[in-house]
């Protein structure tokens, strides 16, 4: 498998997962830099997973990406009460809170709900791919799911 | 909220930015000189030079104790460990029955106890500390909590935290004190709001769990708060404890006390569940979590009321069951063995068990190092040495190397691990985090900052940096080491004076907004709040990872600048006309390249006369740690003083620089690489 294979096959899930800490304005950007910074150091066919391993550097530069975090927030903070494409049921009324309460996780607890809770990816290997210890992403799950639940009642 | 609830909850959360998402960057052939990059928008172009805030994880303990001393041979190093264990006595007058044992990071904390357990009154000196970077004993200052034995404590990265006890007629149960080893200072805590003997404690990495007889209460340290806990619902002495990360899980080490040994407490719902039982109860059993499964083995010998018959079971929570561990131990030559746990720590990928001999062949009061597969049900005998076992005191504490307390204190040869590094253990941790940060300030003199950086890409990359003299330099290195990707920070270490007392004002810029600053540091609580000049408020914070500093806090936008205001000496604690000061005139930009400026409209005072000022600057790359001082040196001369770290000086003999890195290859790239020349004294 080439680089070009390997990145052709990643791109979409870093994209989604890029998308899910710093908003789609940003997204593919940082997963550039990520790219960029990569490939400078290495191929992507010497790495072990090169999914996690892109994963874990598009989170840790992520990490970074506080301003436009900020924007993005302010951008949802906007938005109306609606549903968003979502086929859930939900309380409509609480839905633009609830966006933004997401959007105002910090990244690292945002990152384990995306993988676990949008990609439901297994928390062990959510864990792997994050490069950190599966008591570490309960935590982040347990601390997103006591400030989720605090916004909410609010 | 259920379950549901919260996955439908992240679910709506996150649906309006999942919609529709863009395919993303086109692959494009790159040189990997780095000279060429995929497409990419124009309008983020600074990320190259504003860096991320990185978390460097230290392992301590291990590198520092190679240092050796002078009184005890250092274990064998690197990839040729010593074959010999080393033997420390404890120090003398120390007491070593029922007395705490921690270690943290590179020191052994010893406290409370007995020297003979003929009654329950705490006897002999009761706090010492062994330095593994000087390879001797000192004896502790006093303690704001009275002697007692049977303590509880952890160590929470910073501090040993000790509560409960039995102290003279059974007083001082409840004192809470905490012992910061780099201070070298005792603080009292909140009380304990339960009572009972035969403590255990695990830290949950925000909590002390505290489990007696009495009950289960948790000490927060960063709001010096207790919570108090259900109690187990059956009443067991002697518990054992382990803490999954979610639930704290509670072992009866007697059996005929419990009907039922195992309960776990969720702490997020304070609801206690049963365990189901497993199919062996041993005796005076050790429990160990592995990440995702409890070991239970153990044994008594017959003497003692046990089966002379060590059994262990494995439980999977995730299918609720139990498994029977294999009974096929190892035996050292020469013996036929019946070996019951008196402890056991998780490795990583083994669990490590210190046993006691119940068996004929050996010496009843001797102890195997035994480790247990749990993926293939196997045991090995993991070194033949027989330490002396004192039941059920014996306590094995996981590190490289590692250190078991019995009639002395054993440290194996380092690297005597065979397999993997140890990595979780249930009252210490062998990680600490450091925040770098990305700035560059130039200083016109006095104690103002107005930098000039730039940085010129390509094969050599060149910084203008400046040190807080007012002294400018440039710093040129290969674009390949990428020094600059997660930052570079200035902060000042040493006596730095506020208004001629003594107290530091070290100085860390962070590239994130203040927001995720103080969710990153803990919450803490705000001090005071200070106007800025600009219409904003600088706030004057407590952060729970390390109570002993307060700090400023600029929001300067996407950058928050902490100023440090150390309280442990009150005598240097920033007045409030000095914040008052600090808060009105220090004042950023941010530059083309994305640098973080500060600057001063008004003398800031980093240093009283005569003390000395802060003149490091740090650096903060993916790889390690580099600073630099202004410090005569012989042009060139590398030193390697500390370990994991590489000095040298500068070609001028004017500038001393010093990588810090647990990678070789880093520390010599470095070392080979950076430059620093230029240097123009103002």
């Amino acid at each position: 498998m080439s680089d070009r294979e390997i990145y052709e096959e990643v791109r979409g899930p870093l994209i989604r997962f890029a998308t899910s800490l710093v908003g789609r304005e940003n997204a593919s950007d940082l997963v550039s830099e990520v790219m960029v910074a990569t490939l400078q150091q290495k191929t992507l066919v010497s790495l072990e997973n090169p999914k996690a391993y892109l994963m874990q550097a598009v989170l840790n530069r992520a990490r970074s990406s506080g301003r436009r975090l900020a924007r993005e927030r302010r951008a949802y903070e906007r938005l109306p009460n609606q549903t968003g494409g979502t086929d859930e049921p939900v309380d409509l009324l609480l839905n633009a809170d609830i966006v933004a309460a997401v959007v105002a996780l910090p990244v690292q607890q945002r990152a384990a709900i995306y993988l676990v809770y949008w990609e439901d990816v297994d928390p062990s290997a959510a864990a792997e791919l994050l490069g950190i210890r599966p008591a570490t992403l309960r935590r982040y799950l347990f601390l997103a799911r006591n400030k989720l639940r605090k916004w909410i009642d609010e | 909220m259920s379950d549901t609830d919260f996955r439908r909850t992240v679910r709506v959360g996150l649906a309006p930015m999942m919609e529709d998402i863009p395919e993303g960057p086109e692959w494009h052939e790159l040189n990997h000189d780095g000279s060429l990059a995929p497409v990419r928008s124009t309008r983020f172009a600074w990320l190259a030079g504003l860096a991320s805030a990185v978390v460097v994880m230290v392992v301590v303990g291990v590198a520092a104790f190679l240092g050796g001393g002078e009184d005890v041979p250092p274990p064998g190093t690197g990839d040729t460990p010593s074959a010999e264990w080393v033997a420390i006595d404890y120090p003398e007058g120390s007491s070593t029955i029922n007395d705490l044992m921690i270690w943290a990071d590179d020191r052994i904390i010893l406290w409370g106890g007995q020297t003979a357990g003929v009654d329950e009154s705490p006897t002999g000196e009761p706090g010492w500390s062994y330095n593994l970077n000087t390879a001797a004993w000192s004896p502790l200052p006093p303690s704001p909590k009275d002697p007692a034995i049977g303590t509880a404590g952890v160590w929470t990265g910073k501090e040993v935290i000790i509560c409960c006890g039995t102290g003279e007629q059974f007083a001082d149960f409840a004192t809470t004190v905490a012992y910061n080893p780099e201070t070298e200072e005792w603080r009292r805590l909140a009380d304990a709001p339960i009572s009972g003997s035969f403590s255990e404690a695990v830290w949950t990495g925000d909590e002390m769990l505290v489990v007696t007889i009495g009950g289960v209460a948790g000490y927060d340290p960063a709001s010096d708060r207790w919570t108090t806990y259900p109690a187990p619902p059956e009443a067991a002495r002697l518990n054992e404890i382990a803490w999954t990360g979610e639930e704290l899980i509670t072992w009866s080490r007697v059996v005929e006390r419990a009907v039922h040994p195992g309960y776990a407490l969720t702490l997020s719902t304070g609801e206690w569940s049963q365990l189901p039982d497993p199919p062996a109860w041993p005796a005076a059993p050790d429990i160990v979590w592995t990440g995702d499964r409890l070991v239970v083995w153990g044994g008594l010998p017959a003497r003692s009321g046990g089966s002379e018959r060590a059994v262990g079971s494995v439980y999977d929570p995730a299918t609720n069951s139990w498994t029977p561990m294999s009974e096929a131990l190892p035996e050292p030559d020469g013996c036929e063995c019946n070996l019951g746990s008196q402890s056991m720590v998780w490795t990583g990928d083994r669990v490590l068990v210190s046993t006691g001999a119940l068996g004929t062949g050996v010496d009843p009061l001797s102890s195997l190092l035994l480790a247990y597969d749990p993926s293939s049900d196997t045991w090995e005998l993991v070194d033949q040495t027989l330490l002396p076992a004192i039941w059920p005191a014996n306590v094995v504490l996981v590190g490289d190397p590692i250190v078991v307390f019995s009639d002395r204190v054993y440290i194996s040869p380092y690297g005597w691990i065979p397999q993997g590094k140890p990595v979780t253990a249930n009252s210490w941790t062998n990680t600490t985090t450091t925040l770098a940060a990305t700035t560059t300030t130039q200083p016109l003199p006095p104690y103002m900052f107005v930098p000039t950086p730039q940085i010129s890409q390509g094969d050599q990359a060149t910084l203008p940096i400046a040190f807080l003299d007012g002294t400018t330099a440039s710093m040129t290195w290969p674009t390949s080491l990428d020094l600059l990707s997660n930052g570079v920070g200035t902060s000042g270490w040493g006596a730095v004076n506020d208004l001629g007392s003594n107290s530091a004002r070290d100085i860390i810029a962070i590239p994130e907004p203040r927001e995720m600053v103080i969710d990153r540091f803990g919450t803490g609580e705000v001090l005071a709040t200070y106007a800025d000049g600009r219409g904003g408020l600088v706030q004057f914070r407590r952060f729970p990872v390390d109570t002993t500093v307060d700090y400023l806090v600029f929001d300067f936008g996407a950058w928050t600048v902490l100023v440090y205001d150390y309280q442990k000496n009150s005598e240097g604690r920033m007045t409030e006309a000095s914040r008052e000061i600090w808060s009105s005139h220090l004042s950023s930009s941010i530059t083309a390249d994305g640098f973080l400026v500060l600057v001063a409209d008004a003398p800031l005072i980093l240093a009283g006369a005569g003390e000395s000022p802060p003149v490091a600057l740090g650096f903060n790359p993916p790889g390690g740690s580099i600073s630099m001082t202004l410090t005569p040196c012989v042009p060139n001369q590398t030193v390697e003083d500390e370990p994991n770290s590489l000095s040298w000086c500068n070609g001028s003999g004017e500038v001393s620089i010093t990588v810090h890195s647990i990678t070789e290859e880093f520390r010599n790239s470095v070392r080979a690489s950076l430059v620093v020349s230029d240097i123009e004294r103002p």
